[in-house]
């Protein structure tokens, strides 16, 4: 059976700050980031990700019953114990009878639950899975990450009926590199250890040898392409790899989103992909590639079959004009940096 | 839990009126409560409201009051006809008035005992 995407959904909480505000405050900031998406005090990966998967049904009017999967991936999963996945179930109201799963530990972790449920209903195990990705990270104030950790949602519905991005295969690397991105257990702040130039060799390669392995798979090269989205890593950087790789710049461009949002975790990878999704036109063909920091990446490579539209109101370009600025001190408060209990 | 979580009323099999949360007897006809479930479209008007200032949240409020300050507290008129205490977000005190109409959402209500409170909020519905 061949499965594919169905449908997608996406959630950006209201709340943004400013790069000014960071340089207001620190004196620096981050070089890529110009705005940002913040969770508010009573959102967490979980409610965007609910948040996310209702918009994905609304728009693929899908009805949940036929739902027989949720896959949940966050580096922010409010439980460490205790399945996340089942929460945003319930909320959806699916059948007692859904597969569930968290996937977690990695940025490229909405890859993960995308090819997982791509599985389910290609193994033919299942008609219809829901692949949920939200994430929120958290890293102390004066950490090299913070300013550039967003919060936001994403969800696809993966079938074998109505397909409107069929899946043509997937090409994953692993790797092992210590100190980019980490959280140890216990540990609530995502770190890194200041080694710039290593790591930028390590994601270089990886990211490199993925996407070149998914057009080799796929007996396609860069012209054959019609967009490449590369998520887990900066806007900059992953401008200056699609060019190294040989994609024009307005490629790239569809599926990019860090400037206006940040660094969205786990959520980037199916983020950027339905960003693209929304408006991309049949017969187009795309690449998915998502980094992990010190794991690996997973690639998808794309043929369009029909088109994707959100409802009215509830497309990616809707939810990234609905904002309320912030300033750092309410920043600190909702994330309950200060005063939290 | 699934039924708060996920809005789903229970229709009384004798006069038809949709009863939110579940109890022994029909809200409106007052008969032992048999029911088909069914899915609340979220969606309704506010019928009263106001506003938690502080010394004004219960305890497990308490942070959120000391956080965000004052929040807005609506009772709402689902279509379906069932009421629901819940607070306002993603709006300012001021734009609150009888009638408005409103959508739920998911959010965390409150931590107890370690564990997260999830359930239903409302925000000023979009046009769509």
């Amino acid at each position: 059976m061949q499965a594919g995407i169905v449908g997608c959904g996406v959630y950006i909480p209201r709340l943004r700050i400013k790069r000014e505000e960071y340089q207001r405050v620190w004196g620096y900031s981050s070089r890529w980031v110009e705005e940002k998406s913040v969770a508010d005090f009573d959102e967490d990966s979980i409610t965007m990700g609910v948040e996310a998967a209702s918009n994905a049904l609304r728009n693929a009017k899908v009805d949940v019953s036929e739902i027989d999967a949720v896959y949940f991936a966050s580096t922010s999963p409010p439980y460490a114990e205790k399945q996340n996945a089942s929460t945003i179930a319930a909320a959806l109201g699916c059948r007692s009878a859904t597969a569930t799963a968290d996937i977690t530990s990695s940025t490229k972790s909405g890859a993960s639950a995308l090819l997982s449920c791509l599985d389910f209903v290609g193994s033919g195990r299942g008609r219809a899975g829901l692949a949920v990705a939200a994430d929120c990270p958290l890293s102390a104030p004066t950490g090299a990450l913070e300013h550039q950790l967003g919060a936001a949602g994403a969800a696809m519905i993966v079938g074998a009926e109505r397909v409107g991005g069929l899946v043509e295969g997937s090409y994953s690397i692993v790797s092992e590199s210590l100190g980019e991105r980490f959280r140890r257990d216990g540990q609530s702040s995502v770190t890194s250890v200041d080694l710039g130039p290593y790591y930028e060799r390590a994601l270089e390669g990886v990211v490199t040898s993925c996407v070149i392995g998914m057009m080799e798979k796929s007996h396609r090269s860069p012209k054959d392409y019609d967009w490449l989205v590369l998520q887990g890593l900066d806007d900059g950087k992953a401008l200056e790899l699609s060019k190294k790789l040989g994609f024009e710049e307005g490629k790239m461009a569809r599926g990019m989103i860090c400037a206006k949002i940040g660094d969205v975790g786990a959520a980037s990878p199916l983020l950027g992909l339905s960003k693209v999704l929304e408006s991309a036109l049949p017969k187009e063909v795309g690449i998915l590639c998502s980094y992990g920091a010190g794991g690996g990446a997973d690639a998808l490579s794309l043929a369009v079959e029909g088109e994707m539209k959100p409802a009215n109101g509830y497309g990616y370009e809707d939810y990234l004009a609905r904002k309320e600025y912030i300033d750092y001190t309410t920043y600190l408060k909702v994330r309950k940096t200060l005063g939290g209990s | 839990m699934s039924q708060r979580y996920a809005l789903i009323g229970a229709k009384c099999k004798s006069c038809g009126a949709v009863n939110l949360p579940l109890g022994v007897n029909c809200l409106k006809c007052g008969k032992v409560l048999e029911y088909e479930p069914v899915k609340l479209s979220g969606r309704g008007k506010i019928y009263c409201f106001t506003t938690i200032s502080r010394g004004g949240a219960p305890p497990e409020f308490a942070t959120q009051q000391k956080l965000v300050g004052s929040y807005p507290v609506a009772v709402v008129e689902l279509d379906e006809g069932p009421k629901m205490v819940a607070q306002m977000i993603d709006c300012k005190a001021e734009q609150l008035r009888i009638g408005l109409e409103v959508e739920s959402t998911f959010r965390r209500i409150y931590e107890d005992d370690g564990m997260i409170r999830y359930g239903t909020k409302f925000r000023p519905a979009r046009s769509s």
